[in-house]
């Protein structure tokens, strides 16, 4: 993994293969987080568990940011009005990634064991 | 256009995932909350028929002391009487006395007799095991808005044997209400001199024989059976509802 982000793109380039590599790693452990909820079976009011807002913060970012970061060199290349407007989908992804990561956290600071 | 494409695509997919699995859960919770009703009509049954049950017994330990005291009792004190009398009677009187003192005992004898019969045929009829299947059936019936038809033949079943397929037939039901899904029930019981048979059927989803789940009671259904010395039949196909046959031959 260290070698492909290392060498596989050019050292002045935007790093798209290690960054898209990143991604599909981390969408195929949330899949497989969703998958081990899903066999469990085990009933918990799942939207109140801080670890699944985690994993949703991070799915739904890499989902939405996979394609910007595959096509992420081709993007830097264009119009910098293009570029810009281009880079706008990565910026989504990464506000709603904080947003539910800011409901996970909130949800740890209730669930913890002191209670503050 | 690709980034577009492809962005949309796989958000679409995430927030369909995520929504799935959220979704199931809930599905999950719902479930199980129904199933946790059911749990608690089944214990409250349960609870009345054990009451039911303790009410019998007493009821007939009652009876049972009255009539010993009343006839029996009685019976004894006039032949204590008559043989008092015997040692201050002249030797004529004698002949007639210990005749009637003959008689009042064949009589004691006789409600003795009488007693006993009831005490061996009364408590077992007491238990009830068929208001018992009454109760249970309607109380679901009431709470569930499943159609019970009940045909309960059953002449002497003992307090044993009876509390075994008390908790057969509710284990049934048990799996009827979680994981069938029907509309109506039929439960058979006919008991033909020592040999007994239950036929439950459903309407439901039914099952694959080769698909059924460890935990779904049939196991316990099975041991019960196996216990009572009987065999079990059944029969179920995927949306064909299921039938239990239990024959019992030797109660």
């Amino acid at each position: 993994m260290l070698t492909l982000i290392i060498f596989l793109s050019h050292p002045y380039q935007f790093n798209d293969i290690g960054r898209a590599i990143e991604a599909t790693y981390t969408i195929s452990l949330s899949i497989i987080y969703f998958y081990s909820i899903y066999t469990n079976s085990e009933s918990l009011f799942i939207e109140k568990s801080p670890l699944f807002w985690l994993v949703v913060g991070l799915f739904v970012y890499f989902s939405g940011s996979l394609f910007s970061f595959l096509l992420s060199n081709e993007i830097l290349n264009q119009e910098i009005i293009i570029s810009d407007y281009s880079w706008a989908f990565h910026n989504m992804a990464n506000i709603a990634k904080n947003v539910l990561f800011a409901i996970g956290f909130g949800l740890l600071k209730n669930d913890s064991p002191s209670g503050e | 256009m690709i980034l577009i494409i492809g962005t949309f695509g796989m958000l679409l997919m995430a927030f369909s995932i995520v929504l799935f699995i959220y979704l199931y859960q809930r599905k999950l919770i719902k479930k199980n909350l129904e199933n946790q009703q059911i749990q608690d009509l089944l214990r409250e049954q349960e609870m009345k028929a054990t009451y039911a049950l303790l009410e019998g017994q007493d009821k007939e330990r009652k009876r049972i002391a009255a009539e010993l005291h009343d006839n029996l009792g009685s019976i004894l004190v006039t032949l204590n009487m008559y043989a008092d009398t015997l040692q201050t009677k002249k030797q004529e009187d004698v002949p007639a006395l210990a005749k009637k003192i003959s008689e009042v005992a064949q009589l004691a004898n006789e409600e003795t007799r009488k007693i006993s019969h009831n005490l061996d045929s009364g408590l077992l009829k007491h238990f009830g095991l068929e208001a018992a299947i009454k109760q249970l059936t309607e109380a679901i019936s009431t709470a569930r808005k499943i159609q019970f038809q009940t045909s309960i033949l059953i002449e002497k079943i003992s307090s044993d044997v009876g509390l075994e397929i008390y908790r057969i037939i509710q284990e049934l039901v048990n799996n009827t209400l979680k994981h069938s899904n029907c509309s109506k029930v039929h439960l058979e019981l006919s008991q033909v001199d020592d040999s007994l048979t239950i036929i439950y059927e459903d309407d439901g989803v039914g099952f694959k024989k080769s698909e059924i789940v460890p935990g779904m009671g049939l196991k316990n259904i099975e041991n019960r059976v196996t216990k009572l010395d009987g065999e079990l039949t059944i029969d179920s196909s995927p949306g064909k509802g299921s039938t239990f046959i239990i024959e019992i031959a030797q109660l």
